[in-house]
């Protein structure tokens, strides 16, 4: 997700070919939900997120959350692939959620 | 490079000599401190050097150490200057990286708490068709990531 238009994520989409949606937030009302502005964060002084990255359960509720304190923070793909594994779901289909993250290039090489 | 020698020192020709080259150190000093942020543009692409800015401090902490040895011995005015404006701009430029980096602290604000329920939304996607979390995380968990953008 982010607060680019749907436009130039359908660029990123196409560029890394990505199996999953990129969400987005122009008016920054999830993004100011979460708590997560980086107020005049842009490369034109515009309000962008903080990079996070939030595992969601089925329920609804945050099963692991990591917010980047730097620019260049990012989650490593394979400790997140690695706890995807490792902490089961509670219920069933753990499968799409562990391809989408490996096969994708989003988690690896953020656009920025 | 000519052989060291304890004669030669004492010979102008040889002093003017031991002069210049520390004038051409200082002047490396500072071109490898200015190199460093250069490669880290060229180099974004790579993922580890993104995250950790590598070359910037590698070639902070080279140029600097260059930049003092050519301070420690005995040179001309000229390479004690560019030797010093080395030392600031390697100091000024892992300054500003470290500056520059910085995100907010956001845990005042951000509600991400594990076990708390995440903010419901519903938001277009690429294409412009609205995609809900609760219809995301209906039968698989999600991995949702907030990114800075694209530019």
């Amino acid at each position: 997700m982010s607060v680019d238009k749907p436009r130039s994520a359908r660029k990123l989409v196409d560029r890394y070919k990505l199996p999953f949606p990129l969400l987005s937030d122009e008016s920054r009302e999830v993004v100011r939900r979460y708590g997560l502005v980086h107020a005049g964060g842009g490369p034109d002084g515009q309000d962008i997120p903080v990079p996070a990255l939030l595992i969601i359960d089925t329920d609804g509720r945050i099963e692991w959350a990591h917010v980047a304190r730097r620019v260049q923070d990012r989650v490593n793909p394979d400790m997140l692939l690695e706890h995807l594994r490792h902490r089961a779901p509670k219920e069933r289909n753990e499968s799409t959620v562990t391809g989408e993250a490996g096969s994708g290039g989003a988690v690896g090489q953020p656009p920025r | 490079m000519e052989a060291p020698s304890p004669n030669t020192s004492a010979s102008p020709a040889a002093g003017q000599a031991t002069a210049r080259r520390g004038l051409r150190t200082a002047f490396v000093g500072l071109a490898i401190v200015l190199a460093g942020p250069l490669a880290y543009s060229f180099l974004l692409d790579i993922p580890a050097i993104h995250r950790t800015a590598l070359p910037v401090w590698i070639a902070s902490a080279l140029g600097a150490l260059v930049a003092m040895r050519s301070l420690g011995s005995q040179h001309r005015p000229a390479a004690r200057v560019i030797a010093g404006m080395t030392l600031l701009a390697a100091v000024g430029v892992s300054g500003m990286f470290m500056v520059a980096t910085r995100l907010p602290d956001v845990r005042g604000t951000a509600r991400l708490e594990t076990g708390e329920p995440a903010p419901e939304f519903t938001l277009p996607d690429q294409d412009e068709t609205p995609v809900s979390l609760a219809e995301l995380r209906k039968d698989q968990r999600v991995v949702l990531v907030f990114y800075r953008g694209h530019w």
